[in-house]
């Protein structure tokens, strides 16, 4: 499968584009194309094009190189998508590196990649020019992962505390002097979540495979309930751990915010049943509109704005009865897991927001206002 | 041309990195191929001079012996080699994928692909306890706000900057120049902290507050970071309100769980808190010897800030009724009766 064929080596199969591209051509050049999609760049709607500078394309040959010659037969696919680039980009940096070598540049000085198309496309590589072994980590590379390890040691619970700063020390020891800057002076902080009591004994249930029996506080409804879950995985992200678990109350998926576990207990005799699980990603929203949602039309002015900063709406609509742009009123739409969670967060907000519809949870917020002034001895009107 | 540059520059670091000794800028010019093409000497040492800039850069080590001899020191290119427990490897692993969708996400992959690679052994596959913990754990920190490229790019080159900032929802934005510190992602969101030029005071500003772009000025290395700064502390101290106070609230039993949650000295787990009976008919302000007809539970809460602690409040309507302190007392029954109004409007303006 690896077998050296000559220096004249053969395409991997279904790069037929790159084939025909020079190596000076659009494809094995500077764009990465909008293949790179599901990479952006950054989050600004329509930026799909990246450019690429030469040092940033030297960086992933540089890595290429050693990548490859410990992976002999290793697919472009496989390249494509641990490079995150497109297999069209791979092709032409393979092209690229096999002209690239030793001063003399006679063929036994190139670099010898060895395209294998019976082999489904693979590649191995018979002579590497001394780029044997990975570069020192860049500087970004350093924060970006001596900053992921400061985060993770502050969540005690989620990972074995010991590895990770044994991990975080032997970086700082052996990465070079851009890691070490990167500690003095540390650019990027990260406080992925609070601790959560409640992490370390989700994390047993999760790696032992066993069912968890938990009180959880329910925000949306203001009550403690008690359940039976196959915890499936652990989230952080936007700033709390949730437990992603089948509910056997409710019957499905949910995620569970892991500081609002009131109590928790290892069901150590029962396994969690193995769930078909096909999405791998993080959710991007953590909400549920459960069955007894409400569509709500909501009008929200000054202090209210926030709203749908916070809460999933379905729509937002600017008003635009201010002058100033963007201090009016807005009008959303969002899905209400049940009445109590929205009345509540009217009330909170003192006439900022107003139930456009339906009139009788408008009625029921005007009911609570009023029974609870009575309260207070004022008058209710 | 980019193609060009980049064959250029690999046949640069392989000649240098290969050779015994430091080579002079002619042996270069003469033997590596992309630099004979020069038309002039001149031409050669400028694109010579930027290569080499441009390498240290992005983190080759290319000496210089003082005089015209350049080399790469293998050892110093190059990581060494590596070994990390199975437990060290799982935190690496999570590590490298923790952010999302952004600069520091490549970054990270290609961190951790390298340390891979600086393992020992030929095989570079995944180990099982590794891919265990990837999956059942998931870590995520999202950078999607389209100011935090700018800013990041800004904090590593130590430059100020110039943006749109809308401190209040209902305010106008207004122009802030800022000698940025650096970021902090703090409870999901992400905030830049810096010495606010105009103000002339260490501010603190949330991403997604910032409108429009965010303009570099001036040059690179120009902003100073004062030392001992605690980034993360002047986040939380500007986002957190220390609680300073305490109210005494009436709550119904069996309501207002979230609120029982946050109580203090209530007993562990069931939340019920200090139960205390009272049957006497309330006429007249509530206060701590009038307190209304029917069954509620006495409760303390910390206060942290007082709209926000009276918002807590206003929401459960007639579940609970603040005792003290007065000025609560106060903003919660404005918030009641701002709701009433709000609620009345809605009444006369639906079809």
């Amino acid at each position: 499968m690896t077998r050296p064929s000559g220096r004249r080596p053969r395409r991997p199969a279904g790069s037929a584009p790159a084939a025909a591209a020079p190596t000076d051509g659009p494809a094995a050049g500077e764009v990465v194309d909008s293949g790179d999609a599901a990479r952006p760049r950054d989050g600004r709607a329509g930026r799909t094009v990246v450019r690429e500078t030469a040092t940033e394309r030297l960086t992933r040959l540089l890595a290429l190189v050693p990548y490859v010659s410990r992976r002999p037969g290793v697919r472009v696919e496989e390249l494509a998508a641990e490079f995150g680039v497109s297999a069209r980009q791979i092709a032409g940096d393979l092209d690229l590196l096999m002209v690239c070598g030793l001063p003399g540049y006679y063929p036994d000085d190139l670099i010898d990649v060895v395209l294998d198309d019976d082999g489904g496309g693979t590649v191995s590589i018979a002579f590497d020019a001394g780029i044997e072994r990975p570069v020192r980590l860049t500087g970004d590379e350093a924060i970006a992962l001596t900053v992921a390890l400061r985060a993770l040691a502050d969540l005690p619970g989620l990972v074995d505390d010991d590895a990770v700063r044994s991990a975080l020390a032997k970086l700082e020891e052996h990465t070079g002097r851009e890691a070490l800057a990167a500690q003095d002076t540390p650019v990027v902080q990260v406080a992925a979540a609070d601790p959560a009591p409640a992490l370390g004994v989700v994390r047993d249930a999760l790696s032992l495979g066993r069912r968890l029996w938990m009180r959880y506080y329910t925000a949306s409804r203001d009550e403690m309930t008690e359940r039976t879950v196959d915890p499936l995985r652990l989230l952080v992200t936007d700033g709390h751990s949730y437990l992603e678990a089948y509910c056997h109350v409710v019957g499905s998926i949910r995620h569970f915010r892991v500081d609002r576990i009131e109590d928790a207990r290892v069901l150590v005799d029962e396994p969690a049943q193995p769930t078909l699980w096909a999405d791998s990603d993080v959710p991007d929203k953590v909400f549920h509109p459960g069955p007894q949602s409400a569509s709500v039309t909501l009008r929200l002015t000054h202090g209210a704005r926030w709203v749908p900063e916070y809460y999933p709406v379905d729509s937002v609509e600017e008003l635009g009865d201010s002058a100033d742009a963007g201090s009016g009123s807005l009008r959303v739409r969002l899905q209400a897991t049940g009445e109590a969670w929205l009345t509540r967060l009217v009330l909170s907000l003192g006439g900022d927001a107003v139930i456009e519809a339906p009139a009788d949870l408008a009625a029921v917020v005007d009911e609570r206002a009023a029974a609870a002034l009575a309260l207070y001895g004022g008058p209710a009107d | 041309m980019a193609t060009a540059k980049a064959e250029r520059l690999l046949n640069l670091v392989i000649a240098l990195v290969n050779s015994p000794r430091y080579r002079t800028a002619a042996w270069i010019r003469e033997k590596v191929a992309g630099y004979g093409d020069a038309p002039t000497e001149e031409a050669f040492f400028r694109t010579f001079e930027r290569d080499k800039q441009e390498l240290r850069e992005s983190g080759i080590p290319v000496q210089t012996d003082g005089a015209d001899g350049y080399r790469i020191v293998a050892g110093e290119l190059t990581l060494p080699e590596l070994s990390f427990t199975p437990e060290e490897t799982a935190a690496l692993a999570l590590a490298g994928r923790l952010w999302s969708t952004t600069a520091l996400d490549r970054a990270g992959a290609g961190a951790l692909r390298k340390i891979r690679d600086a393992g020992p052994g030929q095989q570079g596959a995944a180990e099982p306890d590794e891919l265990a913990a990837a999956d059942l754990l998931q870590p995520r920190v999202r950078t999607g706000d389209p100011a935090f490229e700018p800013l990041y790019a800004a904090v590593r080159a130590r430059r100020a900057v110039q943006f749109g900032y809308r401190r209040d929802p209902g305010r106008p934005a207004a122009t802030r120049t800022v000698e940025p510190y650096g970021l902090v992602s703090y409870h999901g969101r992400w905030y830049v902290i810096g010495h606010d030029r105009d103000r002339g005071e260490r501010r603190t500003f949330r991403l997604s507050r910032i409108t429009g772009p965010v303009n570099a000025v001036g040059r690179a290395g120009a902003v100073r970071v004062p030392p001992g700064v605690d980034l993360m502390a002047q986040v939380r101290a500007s986002v957190r309100q220390a609680p300073d106070r305490s109210a005494t609230v009436l709550v119904r039993p069996g309501r207002a769980v979230g609120l029982r949650r946050s109580a203090v000295a209530s007993p562990e787990g069931d939340g019920s808190g200090a139960v205390e009976l009272s049957a006497a008919a309330a006429s007249g302000p509530v206060s701590d010897g009038n307190v209304p007809p029917g069954e509620w539970d006495r409760l303390s809460i910390p206060m942290s800030g007082l709209w926000s602690t009276a918002q807590r409040i206003a929401g459960h309507g007639p579940d609970v009724v603040v005792l003290e302190p007065a000025d609560l007392r106060t903003a919660v029954i404005r918030l009641l009766q701002g709701a009433r109004t709000g609620a009345r409007v809605t009444g006369t303006e639906s079809p």
